[in-house]
């Protein structure tokens, strides 16, 4: 029997230690008027993981939600950002490569990652709970292979103040990096129409929203892929990165200057097709000569 | 029973953590932080780091020591060939900071007042610097955050080191890989790290093999390209991130197929699929 215990034990898989997505401080005790700010965090615990698709609940009778600053966060390229609408919160993103855990210069061994950072202003007593309410985090093993993940709570403990509201102090004073969006034209994306994709970094407090502009029209939101109004590339596009402290960049693109990146087989296709032609046309020049 | 049991616990322990940390017990990270991002007045000139100090060029300056500002007033040369050098000999020189012997005023050519010269090497940008050993005359690619980055080729005895320049401060996961000669890539190698503002980060120790079979950069992705470039990259992101809650049409079916994982749908599974095969 101890030598079946002992082998049971010593052969137990290695990822036997599920991921884990966890809020830091686990504990939020706080006063109306006080914002305060909670980190999730991810630890791959020996996994290597690349993507993750998350939606989480916080108590909006007690809590409004200030800002979703994403500067710390391990994820590469958000899918989709996080956004908080009526006391949920999505997120999904991707880590090209895989995730096993940030490097400690100090010790050279690696730790868990901030995924995302949230600023709350509380707004009524009371307590409750931030959770998670629906995870998948994915093994970076090419088959999309879910990964096995425990998750925890943060408790919200909130008494009443009369004082004045205390605003949670981040400062964030540099605008986002510069970036170039590209015009894309593929037969996958909008219909084969013209595109802009874009992406940047912001060391503060990560890119809050973009907004797109054509020609002489106004601003307007806008995510990445963004079909563009102008199919004809006739004006200029100022795309503006505002993170979530409000710092700004804007950066203009002349349609006219840049390359469109295109479908590689849409353009072989044609070739192909266009030599198909020519030889055809030969064929029958040549049919008719001999007749 | 009891003495097992916790042999057969610490035994597993053991296994567990060495498991945990393989990825990078071969590589060693180094932070570096100059003296003008320091937090220190290193020259004592009662200014802090950059941009304060005018000893600093940047923030990964590792000099903070002012520059020796050279006016033609105290530069020990008879500028005007008067006959007369400096203040107060030369009656053109109102102090020693003036840059007239003659009395004029002195276009600098800059048009920033006196011509300085710190003696500092300055470089610009925080940095990333990639070390290790990768096969013979092969070119190493680092990606960060999905996008390529930085590019090197190895020595006559396959050692690389690839500089990555103005990073924006914030937590990246690296990627980096070797291709051969023969168009044959290593397997990538990924790493997460914070990098900070002003300072140079140093990941040594890295070592790019190559794989039986190998991989081979000739050929095309096995999957995860919907744009049929042979690339996985931002791109491919952009497309399927279109599809993102969407329901997919009947020409992009096929593309589900082939190349994502073929449920009919563009989801988080999908996504993983790219992130694997990336290539940036």
């Amino acid at each position: 029997m101890k030598y079946l215990i002992f082998i049971s034990l010593f052969l137990l898989p290695a990822n036997s230690f599920a991921a884990r997505l966890y809020f830091e401080p686990t504990n939020a005790n706080t006063k109306t008027g006080t914002e305060f700010r909670t980190d999730l965090f991810l630890d791959p615990q020996g996994e290597e993981l690349n993507a993750l698709d998350l939606e989480l609940e916080y108590p909006n009778n007690l809590l409004f939600i200030r800002g979703i600053p994403t500067n710390l966060s391990v994820v590469s390229l958000w899918v989709k950002a996080p956004e908080a609408s009526d006391g949920h919160i999505e997120m999904a993103g991707i880590m090209p490569g895989g995730f096993s855990g940030i490097i400690s210069p100090e010790t050279d061994s690696v730790g868990p990652g901030v995924v995302a950072s949230f600023i709350f202003l509380p707004k009524a007593e009371g307590s409750s709970t931030f959770s998670i309410t629906r995870a998948k985090i994915i093994k970076n093993d090419g088959k999309a292979t879910p990964a096995e993940v425990k998750l925890s709570t943060q408790k919200i403990y909130i008494a009443t103040s009369s004082l004045n509201s205390i605003p949670y102090d981040y400062v964030d004073t540099i605008e986002p990096a510069i970036f170039e969006p590209k015009i894309i034209k593929s037969a996958h994306l909008y219909g084969g129409k013209y595109a802009l994709i874009f992406n940047t970094e912001d060391e503060g407090s990560g890119v809050d929203h973009y907004e797109v502009r054509e020609g002489e029209a106004m601003f307007t939101r806008a995510v990445s892929p963004y079909i563009l109004k102008d199919q004809s590339l006739g004006v200029k596009i100022y795309v503006r990165a505002i993170d979530v402290a409000g710092n700004e960049r804007t950066v203009e693109i002349n349609p006219k200057g840049v390359d469109v990146v295109s479908d590689y087989f849409s353009l072989s296709l044609l070739v192909t097709l266009a030599v198909m032609l020519f030889v055809l046309i030969i064929w029958k020049i040549r049919k008719k000569h001999s007749l | 029973m009891r003495k097992w049991l916790v042999l057969s616990v610490v035994l597993s322990a053991i296994l567990h953590v060495s498991i945990i940390y393989a990825d990078t017990s071969s590589v060693s990270v180094t932070v570096f932080t100059g003296q003008c991002a320091d937090g220190v007045d290193n020259d004592g000139d009662t200014l802090v780091d950059y941009p304060l100090d005018p000893g600093c060029s940047n923030s990964i300056d590792d000099d903070e020591t002012d520059p020796v500002v050279t006016y033609q007033c105290n530069d020990g040369s008879d500028n005007d060939s008067d006959g007369k050098t400096d203040y107060p000999t030369d009656l053109g020189c109102d102090s020693t900071t003036d840059n007239s012997e003659s009395g004029e005023i002195v276009n600098s050519g800059g048009g920033n007042g006196p011509v300085g010269n710190s003696g500092n090497v300055h470089v610009s940008g925080t940095q990333v610097i990639f070390q290790g050993q990768a096969p013979l005359g092969s070119s190493v690619t680092v990606l960060a955050n999905g996008i390529s980055v930085a590019s090197a080729l190895t020595n006559s005895a396959g050692r690389f080191s690839v500089l990555v320049n103005e990073l924006t401060p914030r937590v990246y996961i690296f990627n980096i890989y070797a291709t051969d000669g023969s168009g044959r890539n290593t397997k990538p190698l990924s790493y997460a790290i914070k990098i900070a503002r002003g300072t140079i980060t140093q990941i040594s120790g890295v070592e790019l093999l190559l794989t039986v079979p190998a991989l081979s950069s000739s050929t095309c992705s096995p999957a995860g390209d919907l744009n049929t470039d042979c690339r996985v990259d931002i791109v491919d992101f952009s497309i399927a991130a279109y599809w993102w809650g969407r329901t997919i049409d009947s020409d992009f079916v096929e593309i589900e197929i082939k190349e994502l994982n073929g449920d009919g749908e563009v989801d988080i599974e999908d996504f993983s699929i790219l992130a694997y095969y990336w290539t940036g």
